[in-house]
């Protein structure tokens, strides 16, 4: 019990995420997105900023083009592809920053004094009291676009959940025999928090990350929507909305098909957070054994 | 002589359905309730008895099918309607519950939730109704009945819940009152008072009532005629204080020695051994068998019937056991 | 008189309580508003160019510095800044549009409260429907559908499928106007046809806004409709007799309501981020329209002001919703002695 979760646990857990048809489906669309970005000169080896024959612009989907071209005359299903790289680099990456800040400063919030707690989720507090858009285009009208502006503004943004149920994970666990015990050891804060509570927080913590991926893509799509996130030649699918905005009527496939990807992709992130929930509750019964709770009449 | 009664239950079952599973809560009951007869249902918990009063209201979920008959003064409630069906609740049978903490509905106030059941039955306004609800708070000997009735259910003790409960119930007059463990939750000193309350109330009104326990102890003070029941089957039928004073089954038997109350003969005997039957499993005997001292071949196969013992006693058992136990006494 | 008595004692704590509230959010206020003007005032780059367009020459520059004080230190700016706003309302000056930031938010902030407001009837009214109809008939086919579908609606980007609305029904089917508050020619209309377009425009951005989690509140209705069905007053509510519908709406619902009120209090800041992009997407002229002109003009006094004032509409909304809370739940209403 300090840290290492049995194997047999360890396999329970993947027959139940596998068991459950939603969280299969997450998995697999999550899988298949992430090799699409990492393999996606494999698929689609053009280069998605080369123009296009004059012939070729502003056509449907067809066979040649199977989601159409765009004004230019460039293939969309080759930028969705390519831009599909873009997104998911900055979902997971600001994800990650947002985690990491947040662990760190919940962890800080549930070991730490008092006072430090009550300062640090004062402060948590106070942030989230901004609807997040607010406050990340205040902090993007500081500087001029790039990603990296968006990779650290997505991820100074996102922290504060994060800390509140990592806050919230470690006060409960303060109290279990194994952390008395190893205190009663002598061992350090610091180690403590590492070696015995971290591990069984991670569970929480990659939940909280995998469903905050969604809204970070939906987010970040937003930004380069306005123009206000990555900038040209990395472009991302909100970008791609934004050029087929123009043509809405006339060239509808141009804004669709992107904004299709980005809900498949949060859909499949949030299929995927649910069944690691619901799969990392030791109270879920592997199903056909849930009926017996039916029948608790009274006497 | 055949007595008009008030309750007829023939044959009664009630089976619970979810898919693969399928549990036999109640099997087979029959009994007959004559106006201002008192009955009290007696058995240990997961039995059926809650199940049983709630058929009888009609109140079980989808998943329960129920088999047999129930008459109301000769009219068959399983044949009626819902809504039809519905008018009788409250008006002509009324329950209380057993946990008067969960029972009451956390938003509203006491009186609004008694006034509540006089509105529906007997369409008084609004104020009138307050007032008939205090009056019949001050019958059920709420203190302050004028002030409870404003307040709300968690600024009363267990006690008054269960008295505002009563009151509820009483509201339209019924003529049964299913009162299911109405004292199990509650604080030993508070539970004499409710009986004694019920019982007045029950003899004032001239109400007929099924009192279901556990506690065999409770059973003199206010019933008539007892059943005993075991694993969703009625197993001893009679008059209450000739089945105590003599039991014939030996389930009752044993629920009666082994009570430190009842049996005064020096220590009472150890619990029984084991446990009752898993209701997702019946078997075809008597469900007794396992546990009994006096179990015979038979027991295991054959389904025991009512056996008629006289003055208007009945035991399902097999056995003679149960007739020479009728004539030996165990309390005085 | 006893009752008097215990009357008068409630309402002293209670009034007790609501100062107290009044009080955090206030302080809340002051420090939201202290983090937007510090978190601007960080940033790299000459504060002057906070407060005055950037293509003027030195000496201007540094005249318009002395007058708005920027050589002071910026703890006396802070101050300044501050007390203009708390005691006045007063944000400053547009840069781009060279009037008070005050009046610019004055004609915003109406039109971003009628579509929010709007936006979170239909969500409720959506998911009380919804709730109630699958707490009802759990286990109905149609559950795996509602669920699948809410959560695709929730999945979908809230600006895209505002142009999908756009491309659908107003493009393609031309049934309503692609964007705006009203048809240009509006104000000569008589009243009732002046309301019908008003009315008219607003059927998108309102189907934009308050559609995103209407499924998710109602999964969390129903959850907590369920639980509330099985309670024991419900079965009592049943065998006094009451009619199925009068069950389920006085006694079950007005329970199961109770958790969902807590999150009126948490779709205050969802409603106004989405109103950013509902308000670019239908030329909505609102707040989250004028922070996206702010931010391309770089017109931070604008910017400061719309965020700051986001920010304490969420509180105000959530101190609303607690209120509403206590209110309607009488065990809280009348056992709290402070709650923090």
């Amino acid at each position: 019990m300090n840290g290492t979760i049995k194997p047999s646990a360890r396999l329970r857990f993947w027959r139940v995420l596998w068991a459950d048809r939603s969280a299969r489906a997450g998995l697999i669309l999550v899988l298949a997105l992430v090799l699409c970005a990492v393999l996606a000169d494999v698929f689609a080896p053009m280069d998605p900023s080369a123009l296009g024959s004059a012939a070729a612009r502003m056509q449907g989907p067809s066979r040649d083009h199977p989601l159409g071209t765009d004004l230019l005359g460039r293939d969309v299903l080759v930028r969705l592809i390519h831009a599909s790289r873009v997104s998911l680099t900055i979902g997971w990456v600001s994800v990650v920053v947002a985690v990491l800040c947040g662990s760190f400063i919940g962890l800080a919030a549930g070991l730490g004094p008092p006072a430090v707690d009550k300062i640090l989720m004062g402060v948590t507090d106070l942030f989230l009291a901004f609807p997040r858009v607010f406050l990340v285009l205040l902090l993007v009208s500081l500087t001029a676009p790039s990603l990296l502006l968006v990779l650290l503004v997505l991820g100074l943004t996102g922290w504060m959940s994060v800390a509140r149920l990592v806050r919230a994970e470690v006060l409960s666990l303060k109290e279990r025999d194994y952390i008395l015990a190893a205190r009663g050891l002598g061992i350090s804060e610091f180690r403590l928090a590492v070696r015995h509570l971290l591990p069984n927080v991670l569970p929480t913590i990659v939940v909280a990350a995998t469903l905050r991926i969604g809204s970070t893509i939906l987010l970040e799509s937003f930004l380069s929507f306005l123009g206000l996130g990555t900038q040209e030649p990395a472009v991302s699918w909100g970008t791609m909305i934004e050029q087929g905005r123009p043509f809405l009527l006339e060239g509808w496939w141009l804004a669709t098909f992107p904004g299709l990807a980005i809900t498949l992709t949060v859909i499949g992130y949030n299929l995927l957070g649910d069944g690691l929930r619901e799969a990392m509750d030791p109270r879920t019964v592997v199903a056909g054994q849930r009926h017996a709770r039916v029948f608790t009449t009274r006497s | 002589m055949p007595v008009s009664s008030l309750l007829a239950v023939e044959d009664l079952s009630v089976r619970f359905t979810a898919g693969a599973v399928s549990i036999e809560a109640v099997r087979s009951i029959n009994f007959r309730l004559a106006p201002g007869e008192c009955l009290a249902l007696v058995g240990e918990s997961g039995c059926g008895k809650s199940v049983t009063a709630l058929a009888l209201l009609g109140l079980l979920p989808d998943y329960a099918t129920i088999t047999g008959k129930v008459f109301w003064r000769e009219r068959e409630l399983n044949a009626l309607s819902p809504d039809e069906r519905r008018a009788y609740r409250g008006r002509r049978m009324a329950m209380v519950f057993q946990e008067p903490a969960s029972s009451l509905n956390p938003v509203y106030t006491a009186g609004e939730q008694v006034a509540e059941a006089i509105r529906l039955h007997r369409r008084l306004p609004r104020r009138e109704a307050m007032a008939q609800a205090i009056a019949l708070l001050e019958e059920v000997r709420v203190p302050d009945a004028a002030q409870k009735a404003h307040s709300y259910p968690h600024q009363l003790s267990g006690g008054m819940r269960q008295r505002v409960l009563l009151a509820a119930a009483l509201a339209c007059e019924p003529e049964l009152l299913l009162a299911d463990e109405p004292t199990t939750a509650l604080d030993v000193t508070v539970q004499k008072q409710i009986l004694d309350l019920l019982s007045q109330l029950q003899r004032k009104r001239r109400m007929a009532m099924i009192f279901i326990t556990h506690d065999l102890a409770l059973v003199p003070q206010l019933a008539d005629r007892m059943a005993v029941m075991y694993a969703g089957s009625l197993v001893e039928f009679g008059p209450a204080a000739a089945v105590i004073a003599a039991p014939a089954h030996p389930y009752t038997r044993a629920l009666v020695t082994t009570h430190p109350e009842l049996w005064v003969g020096g220590e009472p005997l150890p619990e029984l051994p084991g446990l009752p039957p898993d209701p997702s499993q019946r078997s075809e005997g008597c469900p007794f068998a396992p546990r009994c001292q006096h179990v015979q071949p038979v027991c295991q196969t054959r389904f025991p019937p009512p056996v008629p013992l006289g003055e208007g006693r009945w035991a399902a058992c097999l056995t003679s056991v149960a007739g020479s136990l009728v004539r030996r006494r165990v309390v005085p | 008189m006893p009752i008097g008595m215990s009357l008068l004692r409630k309402s002293y704590r209670m009034t007790v309580y609501l100062i107290r509230r009044l009080l955090s959010s206030f302080l809340l206020v002051i420090a939201l508003l202290s983090v937007v003007f510090f978190v601007i005032h960080a940033a790299p780059g000459d504060p002057l160019d906070l407060y005055a367009d950037s293509d003027l020459d030195a000496s201007q520059r540094d005249l318009i510095r002395q007058r708005l004080g920027l050589d002071l230190p910026v703890w006396q700016q802070y101050i300044h800044w501050l007390a203009a706003v708390l005691w006045h309302g007063d944000f400053g000056t547009s840069l781009r549009q060279h009037r008070p930031v005050r009046e610019i938010l004055q004609e915003a902030i109406p039109n971003t409260l009628l579509l929010t407001v709007a936006a979170f009837v239909l969500h409720f009214l959506i998911a009380i429907v919804a709730g109630v109809l699958l707490a009802r008939h759990r286990g109905h086919p149609w559950e795996r559908t509602a669920t699948v579908s809410g959560l695709a609606v929730y999945s979908l980007p809230n600006f895209w499928l505002g142009l999908m609305l756009i491309l659908l029904f107003s493009r393609q089917l031309g049934w309503f106007p692609t964007g705006g508050m009203m048809s240009l020619d509006a104000e000569y209309l008589p009243w009732p046809r002046y309301l019908l377009d008003r009315l008219h425009h607003m059927v998108l951005p309102v189907l934009m806004l308050g559609m995103g989690s209407a499924m998710a509140t109602a999964r969390y209705l129903r959850n907590s409709l369920s639980e509330v069905l099985e309670q024991d007053y419900v079965l009592a509510a049943r065998a006094k007799g009451l009619p199925e519908r009068t069950v389920l709406v006085k006694h079950a619902l007005r329970n199961g309501l109770l958790p969902v009120i807590t999150l009126i209090g948490l779709s205050f800041p969802f409603l106004l981020g989405g109103a950013v992009a509902t308000e670019v997407i239908f030329a909505w002229p609102g707040m989250g329209r004028v922070t996206i002109d702010a931010i391309w003009a770089r017109d931070y006094p604008v910017i400061m002001a719309t965020t700051a004032l986001a920010a304490v509409m969420v509180v105000v909304g959530n101190l609303l919703a607690d209120l509403l809370y206590g209110w309607a739940d009488p065990r809280v209403r009348l056992t709290t002695k402070d709650v923090p």
